[in-house]
């Protein structure tokens, strides 16, 4: 499941409260990236199963979001 | 008189004081392995994220091989989630309250440091504590005292909510009982210290009076069932570890079953690899041996804006002419099979070795090293070494067979 927006701090701001409620330390830095759309406005980031926000829901991102991945 | 080399310690038919691969076959650029590839290697294998609580850990060899035992150790260990101190006003740490003031530090019963659960009269409905719980299962322990005084709070019980399941309950009067369970909750839930009515039922009726029940030696354990790859060391001596940061994107090491101790990615929506600095020069010629296992599209190689490029395909095709890495070839099992590409398919879908030789054109984008799968094509595959040579300063057939016979592949 992915959280999108075209508001790429909200996505930003939920990644933050997901690595202030995990607590990583060491390596591990961060729970997700944002991912942005090559249009240019749309943002999405990779939900984590134990932390819900108010934001637009998606199953999995499309091909269009990932243009360049070919195998 | 014998020597050291006389006194060799057998281990799963490793011989520990002999030459391993790194030391037949040095000046590998990169060398990543859960096994030792070097007898003068004194670094990890990989370092490890646990999923319960998020620690880390290296995870070293034991007789030259992983050292599965810590593995498990680390990433099963018990830890607390929660551990009452109510000796204090401030010694809540998390818990939280409905329906229920909670204070601290109360003698009753003929102990000290008690939480009250405080009901004020007129009070209706329900009246709990709850723990914000984030894993899968928790043991839990609590000693409760209820007052004989009460007349609507009848029970005390810990659980999940209302129609889930009870762990632990008393409904012993004017005396400490110690109850114990273990929760089983979905991600997300709450573990829920709850007054029930005499009816049983989790609404209170509107109290008459004040009410209360007393709680001490909350206690929360739980342990892990997922570690995650955070680092895999290089042994090569170049320095070139591989990691990754972000945690959506670390592939998983099984902790359990067949393939114990392999770096592994699973079908995840998200995209997992683990990446280095090694610069792929424009114009050398690398060899990279590969053991491992594939299912769809694994790919192993460079990167570009961050994603990971060029590999191999399960039916044996490659994605690498627009990547920047091109004039592949591919050998399974120490045999070419560039004109069989299924045959590397088959090989790799039971854990194999693949041999792959390939040059990154002049003028092509920077590559540096990357292994796992990208986030478009959710495939799966297992790690359990990855090496990378200069063309020109190895052996290929040598090493492939060493390899082969090292993993009885």
């Amino acid at each position: 499941m992915y959280y999108t927006s075209t508001n790429k701090s909200e996505l930003e701001s939920y990644n933050q409260a997901v690595n202030t409620g995990e607590g990583y330390s060491g390596t591990t830095t961060e729970w997700a990236e944002v991912i942005e759309h090559p249009n240019g406005t749309d943002y999405a980031i990779l939900k984590h199963p134990n932390y819900d926000a108010e934001l637009q829901e998606v199953e999995s991102l499309g091909s269009d979001w990932f243009p360049n991945s070919e195998l | 008189m014998l020597g050291l080399r006389n006194e060799i310690t057998s281990f799963n038919n490793v011989n520990i004081y002999i030459d391993l691969l790194l030391n037949i076959y040095p000046d590998a650029e990169v060398a990543h392995s859960l096994d030792k590839l070097d007898k003068d290697y004194e670094g990890s294998a990989v370092r490890v994220r646990r999923e319960s609580d998020n620690q880390e850990q290296d995870i070293g060899f034991v007789s030259n091989l992983f050292d599965f035992t810590s593995l498990e150790a680390f990433v099963t260990e018990e830890y607390d989630l929660y551990t009452s101190d109510f000796s204090s006003s401030g010694g809540l740490n998390g818990l939280n309250q409905s329906g229920t003031t909670i204070t601290t530090n109360y003698s009753i019963g003929g102990e000290d440091d008690a939480a009250r659960f405080f009901v004020a009269a007129e009070h209706s409905g329900q009246s709990f504590s709850t723990l914000n719980c984030a894993k899968e299962t928790y043991s839990v322990t609590c000693d409760v005292y209820i007052p004989s005084t009460n007349v609507a709070i009848d029970k005390v019980t810990i659980w999940t909510g209302y129609g889930a399941e009870t762990f632990a309950t008393t409904e012993v009067k004017d005396e400490w009982v110690t109850i114990t369970g273990e929760v089983e909750v979905t991600s997300g839930a709450v573990i829920r210290i709850q007054a029930l009515a005499s009816s049983g039922s989790i609404n209170l009726p509107t109290l008459e009076s004040d009410e209360a029940f007393y709680i001490k030696n909350f206690d929360v354990t739980t342990t892990a069932t997922n570690a995650y790859v955070t680092t895999w060391y290089d042994q090569s001596g170049n320095g070139v570890n591989a990691t990754q940061s972000t945690a959506s994107r670390q592939p998983k090491i099984a902790v359990q079953g067949t393939y114990l101790g392999y770096i592994e990615n699973e079908n995840t929506q998200a995209n997992a690899n683990l990446r280095s600095s090694y610069p792929y020069v424009a114009g050398q010629r690398f060899t990279s041996f590969i053991v491992g296992q594939q299912f769809g599209s694994a790919v192993f190689g460079g990167t570009n804006s961050g994603s990971v490029y060029y590999g191999v395909a399960e039916d044996g095709s490659a994605g690498t002419s627009i990547n920047g890495i091109d004039n592949l070839s591919y050998f399974g099992n120490g045999v070419s099979v560039a004109d069989s590409r299924e045959d590397v398919a088959s090989l790799m879908v039971n854990m194999a070795l693949l041999t792959t030789l390939a040059q990154r054109p002049e003028g092509s984008a920077t590559q540096t090293l990357a292994m796992g799968y990208t986030v478009y094509t959710y495939n799966s595959c297992r790690f359990k070494e990855y090496i990378i040579y200069n063309n020109q300063s190895v052996d290929r057939e040598e090493v492939e067979a060493y390899i082969m016979e090292h993993y009885d592949l």
